[in-house]
């Protein structure tokens, strides 16, 4: 639907065409260096439609992992619009959806009071998020217990190297406008591609996809198992950044890379 | 593999189309503009049948429903094609027998259009046995929604997985119906290896499960082969209409 510039607004009309330029610049010069970039990022978020497929019998995951997968689509976009802020913002919004989930999946009754907009763990519990203090719950999973105690120290997520927790961290600066995290830069006050944020962007998608698959598969073990060796090869191999962490993960589900 | 978009052109110009516009000349002779066909459509971001059966007039895109797994796809025909309800999120062939399956809520349907082919199939074994179930369930739900007569179009990739038969006949089997006897095991070899064999197998098992809830199935079907990956696309397109009640005596 096209807009008719004449009709709009003085303040509305500044703002329409000047996103038009923006935009399609920006778009253009992040295509232009990093297309297969975005590819292999395209690619990792085919991943979330096989989980889509294989947890279709879970309300709170036929919900949820449409959400995720929208975060980490419009964070591409936002990106390679120049908006790395708001890119990163979208990525802690899917590790809390994915946290969410795993937690939701065995808390039927929790999800059903969140669905409700029952705020109960804040108001009665004083947690942030629905399941609990920091990352205790997590930490107790018992499939989760065996992959820390699999990794080397650098590659825990919970104890230790604490990985989920430092990404988190990163993530809650764009979140909260830390200084370093902040959209505009001096001379650049309008979105633009910039190479050095969309690398930084970039080290964190990767990361956060990584963390995903990896709490999806130790969180839906079952479901992940019953997945042909394709599929499964297909989320490790393309899900999983680290050699190591596919490695344990494979030791888990019992099978050699 | 060839991308589902390269070959559907000839499927649909040399098989689809003719069918439906045939059967909507048929079954609607006065609606000139807009035939009005409800139509389920499985199809890729490219959704050239429903741009194809725009353009004959057979429907409008409020009345279609499309359906892709794959989220990007779901969300690419959203921005393509509105009002078009578009679903999906899930494998058509894993999610057609749960009772909460999305699309349900839509049947009936004039054009049903199974093209799994479409779908990024996964080469696995046990697939096109999982296709013709759902084919089978798609039937069960027109047959709820009481739907007298309709286009059901078919389409798969063959490749060289033998066909079981026999997991065929007992997944049909499985499903009841008052007064069906059932699939025939004798009909094929338990596993079928040679394409000519699986086509003609598809070809005359869907007008057995077509009877199986009181539907007759008159069948077309093409074939195209994409040799260099030895592999082979099968479409088959039938007119599906409601057996006559028997009289009582």
């Amino acid at each position: 639907m096209s807009v008719s510039i004449s009709g709009l607004p003085t303040n509305t009309k500044i703002m329409h065409e000047s996103q038009k330029k923006w935009r399609s610049r920006a778009w253009g010069k992040t295509l232009k260096k990093n297309a297969g970039d975005i590819e292999n990022l395209v690619e990792k978020m085919h991943i979330l439609s096989m989980w889509s497929n294989s947890l279709q019998s879970s309300k709170a995951a036929s919900i949820l992992i449409s959400e995720i997968f929208l975060d980490g689509y419009m964070s591409i976009h936002f990106a390679s619009w120049g908006l790395y802020k708001y890119a990163n913002i979208c990525l802690r919004s899917q590790l809390e959806s994915t946290l969410r989930l795993i937690f939701f999946s065995t808390h039927p009754v929790e999800f059903q009071w969140w669905s409700e907009s029952n705020d109960w763990y804040r108001s009665s519990l004083r947690n942030k998020d629905v399941w609990g203090e920091g990352y205790i719950y997590f930490e107790q999973l018992d499939n989760v217990k065996e992959f820390e105690r699999k990794c080397d120290r650098n590659h825990m997520l919970f104890s230790e190297a604490r990985k989920v927790k430092r990404i988190y961290k990163t993530l809650s600066t764009y979140v909260h406008s830390g200084l370093s995290s902040l959209q505009v830069r001096p001379g650049a006050f309008s979105p633009r591609y910039q190479a050095s944020g969309f690398r930084k962007w970039l080290s964190n998608f990767k990361e956060i996809q990584s963390y995903m698959n990896i709490l999806l598969i130790l969180g839906f073990l079952d479901e992940f198992k019953e997945l042909n060796q394709t599929n499964q090869n297909k989320i490790i191999d393309t899900g999983i950044e680290s050699s190591q962490h596919k490695e344990k993960v494979r030791e888990i589900i019992g099978t050699t890379s | 593999m060839p991308n589902s978009c390269d070959f559907k052109s000839q499927l649909i110009e040399e098989l689809w189309l003719p069918f439906a516009v045939g059967f909507a000349d048929v079954t609607r002779p006065r609606l000139r503009k807009n035939k009005k066909m409800r139509v389920l459509t499985l199809t890729s971001h490219d959704c050239q049948e429903i741009k194809r059966f725009e353009e004959q007039r057979l429907t409008k895109r409020e009345h279609v429903v499309a359906w892709n797994h794959q989220h990007i796809k779901v969300f690419r025909l959203e921005t393509d094609i509105p009002p078009a309800k578009v679903l999906g999120n899930s494998r058509y062939e894993d999610s057609s027998s749960s009772p909460t399956f999305s699309v349900g809520q839509y049947f009936p349907f004039d054009i049903a259009n199974l093209d799994f082919s479409s779908q990024d199939p996964e080469f696995e074994f046990g697939r096109i046995e999982k296709e013709m179930g759902s084919l089978e369930h798609t039937l069960r739900l027109q047959g709820i929604g009481q739907c007298n007569n309709f286009i059901l179009l078919y389409t798969t990739i063959l490749n060289s997985n033998d066909l079981s038969y026999q997991n065929i006949v007992r997944n049909s089997n499985n499903i009841y119906v008052p007064e069906w006897s059932g699939l025939t095991l004798s009909d094929f070899p338990p596993s079928i290896k040679e394409q000519k064999e699986k086509m003609q197998c598809i070809e005359t098992v869907l007008p057995k499960i077509c009877a199986k809830y009181h539907y007759n199935g008159e069948t077309h079907t093409k074939h195209i082969s994409l040799e260099r990956w030895g592999k082979d696309v099968f479409s088959i397109a039938a007119i599906i209409s409601k057996q006559e009640a028997q009289s009582v005596s």
